[in-house]
């Protein structure tokens, strides 16, 4: 009971409120009887126009059956009624152009007295009870569907960015796809655990000859691997407003996504982890994906080093990861350069045509 | 209370000053990254870049806006121009449209390169097409202004479910609760200067800021509905700062700058303006005084 309540008073109140707003030039002399907000002054609407308006009220735009003219005003301008416009307090009244002058020639009079008759007709129209109720309505439901879609698309949005919860598991089917459509987002920013490793791309420039012997099983010898991440890095820590962080993204962001895969698939790692055959297909399937995805940027980052650095006779190359942990916190003053670790991810055959970064072309490995 | 915050929404567009400077943020955080990125376009966006090899992610539009280099660097010539437009408050309305249009463009073409502000971006955008001009000065009750009042909420609550979200994840980590999240953060080269390297070393500042990080993100939502509010926003604009400095995240720095901005009440901007002018004022008096003292001090 307390709620319906709630809700009539609610409404009642907004659709008081309502019925002297705002959709049509109707709200006008609402707003000008009420008081100012903010230090802003409101004028009645009739005191706002400009002074020769005044011979040119017909009543074909008037406004409803509040407006009312000053006394000057109507001395000044036999009308039965006010023109009054919705550009209200802007100055210019619309349409003014249109405006035969009043009273003065009689037969532009007999002219417009049609156009009268049809106005007053609309003006009938408008102001009966049901037009009136379906006006209310058509601009509670605006008001009531906007509100109401902020609340669900808020709560849709807290629902997705939240970990993973038994509650958000039963409608996760629901959640993930409608929120990743329109509004996606991960606000983890360095939590649960922050990055606490430096990585970097180490690319080896490869001719035709030297990718024969890799494919027929040959080992690739441990020289002449560039670093091309951490030459973007020095310069990022050097020189803040540079692109530098934006071309190393791509080769950091693809080295994680082969990997450990894209955030999506954690659900399904620890799911795997419990004994979950279904899950453990899935993951393995869909991270050969994620792999075959990032080796071709990858590949293509690499090839771009190559030929920009003057490899002019590369024909593949191939691909090395290198991790570098942090040192824990209490080997912090530690002065030992922590021990790198190699992952390899392979050796393709380079892609001809990539765009240089200019950034390369002075690098010395 | 419901019914005059109800009336209230309906009748006057709230906080018009945290809205202009969410825009100035968000514009000069887009030219910045695009006059910063202008060289490698070719490497990043163009037809023969990175991000060619992998057409299935573009979208059309993204694909046929990126298919020349002459057409790669014109789409990002009309990003910063109406970023700049956002910027000035020039046609705010329009140009926050066609700016959306066009960020989602260029983030289909090469979504690798994003960061945190970027992601910030795409979600506030959205809001900021409901948010009345910047140079309206007159307004007629309704609809327009209750939409940019929803817009403005929303922008906020988007914010709280930010700083929320990220605290959220903070308490869950070891590293956070242990106090040496920061320390670990700051000798990871690509989120460190040699200053914040060694600054992070000492056991006191280490976790004094990694912990005000948590306290800070995670009491947003709450603080900034209380006498707080002001003291919070100072904290958080420090905060970014730092994190502009000291870890050169500088285009996510300047959005969340702006995203605090937006809950700052019209009353509160133009006591800080007022601030700023009486500090003004009395700096250039003891200015002018110096040497009418010095004067004074040779008699």
């Amino acid at each position: 009971m307390v709620g319906i309540s709630t809700y009539q008073w609610l409404l009642g109140g907004a659709t008081r409120r309502l019925g002297r707003l705002s959709l049509t030039s109707s709200s006008e002399p609402a707003l000008a009887q009420r008081p100012a907000r903010s230090g802003r002054p409101r004028e009645p609407l009739w005191e706002q126009r400009p002074a020769h308006s005044a011979q040119r009220s017909c009543g074909l735009w008037t406004m409803g059956p509040r407006a009312k003219p000053s006394r000057s005003r109507r001395l000044a301008a036999p009308s039965t009624s006010v023109w009054t416009t919705s550009s209200g307090n802007r100055g210019t009244p619309r349409g003014a152009s249109k405006l035969p002058a009043y009273g003065h020639d009689r037969a532009m009079q007999r002219e417009a007295a049609p156009m009268r008759r049809a106005a007053s007709v609309l003006r009938a129209v408008r102001q009966h009870w049901v037009a009136r109720l379906a006006r209310r309505a058509f601009r509670m439901a605006i008001l009531a569907g906007t509100a109401s879609g902020l609340v669900l698309h808020l709560l849709l949005t807290v629902a997705y960015v939240l970990p993973l919860t038994p509650a958000k598991m039963k409608y996760e089917g629901i959640v993930d796809p409608v929120v990743r459509a329109y509004a996606d987002q991960k606000w983890s920013l360095f939590a649960p655990a922050p990055l606490a490793v430096n990585e970097s791309l180490l690319v080896k420039c490869i001719s035709e000859p030297e990718y024969g012997q890799v494919r027929n099983g040959g080992q690739l010898g441990s020289d002449a691997w560039a670093d091309i991440t951490r030459p973007l890095v020095l310069a990022h820590r050097d020189k803040r407003l540079a692109p530098y962080d934006r071309l190393q993204r791509p080769q950091g962001a693809r080295l994680r996504e082969f990997f450990t895969g894209s955030y999506d698939l954690i659900s399904w790692h620890h799911a795997c982890a419990k004994g979950s055959e279904e899950a453990c297909r899935f993951e393995s399937e869909v991270m050969r994906l994620y792999r075959v995805d990032a080796a071709n940027v990858l590949t293509a980052i690499a090839s771009s080093f190559c030929f920009e650095v003057g490899h002019s006779n590369t024909f593949a190359v191939a691909l090395r990861l290198r991790e570098i942990p942090v040192k824990p916190w209490s080997r912090r003053y530690d002065s030992s350069p922590s021990e790198p670790m190699d992952f390899d991810i392979g050796t393709f055959p380079a892609v001809r045509g990539i765009a240089p970064s200019n950034v390369f072309a002075s690098y010395r490995p | 209370v419901i019914r005059s915050t109800f009336d209230r929404l309906l009748h006057e567009p709230l906080h018009r000053s945290g809205q202009r400077a969410l825009q100035l943020a968000l514009g000069a955080m887009i030219c910045f990254r695009v006059i910063t990125e202008w060289p490698a376009i070719s490497y990043l966006f163009g037809p023969h870049s990175i991000a060619s090899i992998e057409p299935s992610v573009s979208s059309y539009l993204a694909a046929k806006a990126f298919s020349t280099d002459f057409r790669a660097h014109a789409t990002l010539a009309i990003e910063a121009g109406l970023a700049s437009c956002l910027a000035l408050g020039f046609a705010t309305r329009w140009a926050t449209i066609a700016l959306l249009l066009v960020v989602k463009i260029v983030f289909a073409r090469q979504p690798w390169i994003l960061d945190g502000g970027d992601n910030v971006v795409g979600v506030v955008l959205p809001y900021m097409c409901f948010l009345l001009p910047a140079r309206t000065k007159n307004w007629h009750a309704g609809i327009r202004v209750w939409l940019h009042n929803l817009g403005v909420i929303a922008i906020i609550a988007q914010t709280c479910i930010i700083y929320w979200t990220a605290g959220f994840y903070k308490i869950q980590g070891s590293m956070w609760t242990g106090g040496t999240a920061l320390y670990a953060i700051s000798q990871v080269d690509l989120f460190s200067t040699p200053l914040s390297s060694a600054m992070f070393k000492n056991p006191w500042i280490v976790t004094i800021c990694t912990y005000a990080t948590m306290i800070h993100q995670i009491w947003f939502p709450i603080a900034i509905f209380t006498r707080l509010r002001p003291l919070w926003i100072a904290v958080g604009t420090m905060f970014h700062i730092s994190i502009a400095i000291l870890m050169g995240l500088l285009p996510f720095s300047i959005i969340m700058m702006g995203m605090e901005w937006v809950t700052l009440r019209d009353a509160e901007f133009a006591y800080l303006g007022r601030s700023l002018s009486r500090s003004r004022q009395f700096i250039t008096r003891a200015i002018r005084l110096r040497p009418s003292l010095a004067r004074a001090g040779q008699r």
